[in-house]
């Protein structure tokens, strides 16, 4: 085992404790949104440390290529995701006033 | 040495795979299930890579690229689908009315 694969090794294990504490926290969080900003994790920083890791055990290599076009797709696709969805959520529940509340600056705003 | 690490992150990434599968099964609400595919793809991405790895087989990663690509695809039609069908039944609701 050289020491770059100890390295890239380390990295994803990191990733994948990331990608635990996801899983976990989407059973605990209540609210959609909520959801949605943790799995955002998931999809950018853990697949980050996952790929960087796997770049790294692999070396000076043609793969890391492949790596950086998966990862820079992954991250020009997901805010598209979460975009999408959101938009669906503010459309289709709209008891969104219940889950966020109002900045006070608004709130002296409307009673003015 | 190095493959047997791979072998356990590939045990705790297909633990997580199950915990995300039992979120979307028991979700009351359609975007929670949406926020799981999302979750789910995101697993499968990083999963094939450490399985790259395992196996030393760089040619399952031409995989991931295309994965990459249809779970966007995927993600993006549902929910437009639902959210153009949902703003049409509110319009006919409100005429209705």
């Amino acid at each position: 085992m050289t020491v770059l694969e100890l390295i890239g090794s380390i990295l994803m294990g990191l990733g994948i404790l990331l990608m635990v504490i996801v899983v976990i926290s989407v059973f605990r969080l209540g609210f959609v949104i909520n959801r949605m900003h943790v799995t955002a994790i998931a999809d950018t920083l853990a697949t980050l440390l996952i790929f960087l890791g796997g770049a790294l055990s692999e070396g000076l290599h043609w793969v890391n290529l492949k790596l950086i076009l998966i990862l820079a797709l992954q991250w020009f696709t997901v805010p598209v995701c979460g975009h999408m969805i959101t938009q669906l959520e503010y459309a289709v529940v709209g008891d969104l006033e219940e889950h966020c509340k109002p900045l006070p600056e608004d709130e002296k705003g409307e009673e003015s | 040495m190095f493959q047997q690490i791979m072998q356990v992150y590939l045990i705790i990434l297909s633990v997580c795979l199950a915990g995300a599968l039992l979120y979307i099964v028991i979700s009351k609400h359609f975007t929670d299930r949406l926020v799981g595919v999302n979750l789910i793809s995101t697993l499968i991405l990083n999963t094939i890579l450490v399985l790259s790895l395992f196996l030393d087989a760089t040619s399952i990663l031409d995989i991931d690229i295309v994965y990459a690509l249809l779970s966007f695809q995927a993600v993006v039609v549902l929910s437009r689908l639902l959210r153009v069908r949902m703003l049409a039944q509110k319009k006919k609701g409100g005429k209705g009315k």
